[in-house]
């Protein structure tokens, strides 16, 4: 079932040019290759972190499992 | 779609290597191809290493815990069954992963030998991350091709975060 969210016309510009350019077949698949794309980089921050805060504390992996 | 139940070990061997199996699991959770569950019990061990150990503020344990793609079970849900568990084994975090897995019915993944022994594994089915990967390859739940590209994906965006 799909239902509507409200956004300003610059985004709605933005989505619409961005489904065309990346030949989506609605908003719907591109929202949603957006969201998925967004959790990856997420999760490769707070990786970069993790290893980051693991070299400061000089501790390897082991020590914390 | 399949679920299972993340234990700490491997939440934390995924965000250290995003390549290897332990990786490989949490990012099929990140793009939708299996469902992550996990419970308070291990989540608040998690917050606890990355404070203590690793000096997180509260905003980037935060973050940490959205990154992972994980829903948490909270104790009311399974704080009876754990009980029941206090002979088996020793951690709360472990004993409450064991009381999910008997109630829901999935799998608990994890890289702990103390999941291996038989009395574990005659309440519940547990994997390590390997072998869940091998487990969803051989119920055709993901291709070997799928797996291919999701390792070059982990590539791209390791070369770009210079992980």
């Amino acid at each position: 079932m799909l239902s509507t969210i409200a956004v300003s016309e610059d985004v709605k510009r933005e989505l619409h040019k961005l489904k065309v350019e990346e030949g989506f077949r609605s908003f719907n698949e591109l929202i949603k290759k957006l969201i998925v794309e967004y959790k990856k980089i997420r999760f490769m921050e707070a990786s970069k972190l993790f290893r980051e805060r693991l070299k400061e504390k000089k501790l390897r992996l082991e020590d914390i499992l | 779609m399949i679920s299972c139940l993340i234990d700490t070990n491997v939440v934390f061997s995924a965000l250290y290597k995003p390549q290897s199996p332990s990786g490989i699991v949490i990012y099929l959770g990140i793009i939708d191809k299996i469902r992550m569950y996990s419970t308070e019990h291990v989540r608040d061990e998690i917050k606890v290493v990355l404070v203590e150990k690793l000096d997180y503020s509260n905003e980037e344990v935060r973050r940490l815990l959205l990154a992972i793609s994980v829903e948490w079970i909270p104790q009311t849900d399974y704080k009876d069954e754990m009980k029941k568990f206090e002979k088996i084994l020793s951690s709360d975090a472990d004993r409450s992963l064991l009381a999910c897995a008997k109630i829901l019915g999935i799998p608990i993944i994890s890289r702990d030998k103390d999941f291996q022994s038989e009395q574990v594994k005659r309440i519940a089915k547990v994997f390590t991350p390997q072998q869940f990967i091998t487990f969803l390859l051989k119920n055709n739940i993901i291709t070997r091709n799928e797996i291919n590209k999701i390792i070059e994906d982990i590539k791209k965006y390791e070369l770009l975060f210079g992980i």
